[in-house]
């Protein structure tokens, strides 16, 4: 298993993500649309219909064909950058921050939010397992989704949780970053956040 | 005019917001990489030129390139060269990445903001217009000899592009690959020496080179002459453009394409780098009888138009 910090860009949408919303990540997670559509289910009923939601069909559509399931996934997208091959000689590196901010503004559409987290992912596919993240920008190992493989996403399920976000900043259409909330800080740093060092395998010597 | 019949669908305003962002995103590179960077530990790289770091300057020249894309599928030719100027400004000064020349010499060629020179020793740009950059590459800087290969048939079309003076003096010069004494004003070790003729050699295989009948060019390895008969470069034209077809087909139809985010290049730069050169070298007989596979190769070939109409005087930097 590996730890793979990643950005998640989440647009301004009045009513549905906004300041408080951000905020509210902070303590409570990025749920997925799965969990805001089955938000009124209680939690025992709901986490074996979780589990179940997740497959390698519902992944695909997730990637392949967003529109189609968008209100209901149960993955989450992260961005983590990607390397490309350019036709003209060499690679492009498109940065994960470029991504996020491109999905947050919706293309300097609106303003938006970008959060950095951490998720566990595995070198091999785990599409149906609810704690690991798959990286589907590795096309060695997920080959069907090529189509939309610039954006170097890593798929997250049902939750990011609360303690795996350190920070959230805000954007508005012009890329200028601006404060969220009343409180006028232009780096909201999450006070719950676990650092992945706690789980890392490098052991300090006993003291 | 040059319009992409695929992208009359896009918004105009989100059109116009995805150019800013892109064009926001060049310019406040610097900021926004370090405040989205916000918590990471690693030290960062030594910043260079305009505070960019040498990983970062690709980055932001490909951000040009989305733009430069967008702006010539909507007839912004101007905008787009702009652009493409842009883009050499930042990658060319104190190049290091070596895998960026091909890019660069096609954008040099199409701006006519440098010239390209391709001899047996390496490549060379002169800048002109006052601006442009100006640089020498031995091959052996390229690093192994298989970008050499790769990069030669590109770097040869964009040199090719300079105009029909310059083609004798660039066939010679790579015929000497063939020959056996590589005759050089800058000595290489006998090995090194071998090895840049072997991959000069490779290079000059490539299928690429038989679409230079189209540029009026009779060219086997180790000949040079004039030629009157496109012979199989129709084929070959006819097959990039078919290709470039299929790629704006597949393109055009996902989700992205009507958020004017497309997933890969628009543009095909080698097919625009093969008409601007054919009106370079005022070659454009030999596609009477070579109809555009479709709309989309029609318009690569009016883009090639607008941009020679623009930029199309040659500079002579040689004195």
């Amino acid at each position: 298993m590996l730890i793979h910090w990643c950005l998640k860009g989440i647009p301004e949408i009045p009513g549905w993500f906004s300041d408080q919303e951000a905020m509210r990540a902070l303590s409570e997670g990025i749920p997925s649309n799965w969990l805001r559509y089955y938000g009124g289910v209680p939690l025992a009923a709901s986490l074996p219909l979780a589990q179940r939601a997740l497959s390698w069909s519902a992944l695909d559509n997730h990637v392949n064909n967003y529109a189609s399931v968008a209100q209901t996934t149960p993955y989450i997208s992260l961005s983590a950058g990607v390397v490309v091959p350019r036709t003209l000689g060499g690679v492009s590196v498109r940065p994960a921050w470029r991504t996020a901010l491109d999905f947050a503004t919706r293309g300097g559409s609106s303003s938006g939010f970008v959060f950095r987290c951490w998720t566990i992912v595995s070198p091999k596919p785990s599409p149906s397992l609810l704690h690991v993240a798959d990286e589907v920008r590795d096309l060695n190992i997920f080959r069907r989704f090529w189509i939309f493989h610039v954006e170097g996403e890593i798929a997250a399920k049902i939750l990011i949780p609360f303690r795996q976000i350190e920070w959230v900043q805000k954007y508005n259409p012009q890329l200028q970053r601006v404060s969220i909330g009343p409180g006028g800080k232009l780096v909201e740093t999450n006070r719950d956040f676990e650092h992945p060092r706690k789980i890392s395998n490098l052991i300090e010597v006993l003291s | 005019v040059s319009l992409l019949p695929a992208a009359e669908s896009w918004n105009s305003e989100t059109f116009e917001n995805r150019r800013r962002f892109l064009s926001n995103c060049v310019v406040e590179w610097d900021r926004l990489s370090a405040e989205l960077s916000y918590g990471r530990e690693e030290e960062e790289p030594a910043r260079e030129i305009s505070g960019l770091s040498e990983r970062e300057r690709p980055q932001i020249a490909d951000c040009l390139t989305e733009a430069a894309e967008l702006a010539f599928c909507r007839n912004l030719t101007s905008a787009g060269l702009a652009n493409l100027d842009e883009a050499i400004r930042v990658l060319g000064p104190g190049l290091k990445d070596n895998s960026t020349i091909p890019q660069l010499a096609v954008f040099a060629a199409l701006t006519r903001l440098s010239s390209v020179e391709v001899s047996v020793q390496g490549i060379r740009m002169l800048g002109s217009r006052n601006a442009g950059i100006e640089f020498y590459s031995q091959w052996l800087e390229m690093g192994a000899m298989d970008h050499v290969v790769q990069a030669l048939p590109i770097l040869v079309l964009a040199a090719l592009s300079w105009g029909e003076k310059f083609a004798p003096i660039l066939f010679s010069s790579l015929g000497e690959a063939k020959g056996e004494s590589a005759s050089s004003d800058r000595p290489q070790r006998e090995g090194d020496g071998f090895a840049v003729r072997a991959a000069l050699s490779a290079g000059l295989s490539s299928p690429l080179f038989d679409v230079l009948g189209l540029l009026g060019i009779d060219f086997t390895p180790r000949t040079y002459l004039r030629g009157e008969r496109p012979g199989a470069a129709g084929h070959v034209l006819f097959a990039m453009e078919r290709g470039y077809e299929a790629r704006i087909e597949l393109m055009r139809g996902d989700s992205h394409w009507q958020q004017v985010r497309p997933r890969a290049e628009i543009i095909d730069w080698m097919l625009l780098m093969i008409h601007v050169a054919i009106l370079h070298r005022q070659t454009t007989r030999f596609l009477d009888d070579l109809p555009p596979a479709g709309e989309a190769s029609e318009f690569i070939r009016s883009l090639a138009q607008e941009i020679v109409g623009q930029r199309g005087e040659i500079v002579d930097l040689r004195g």
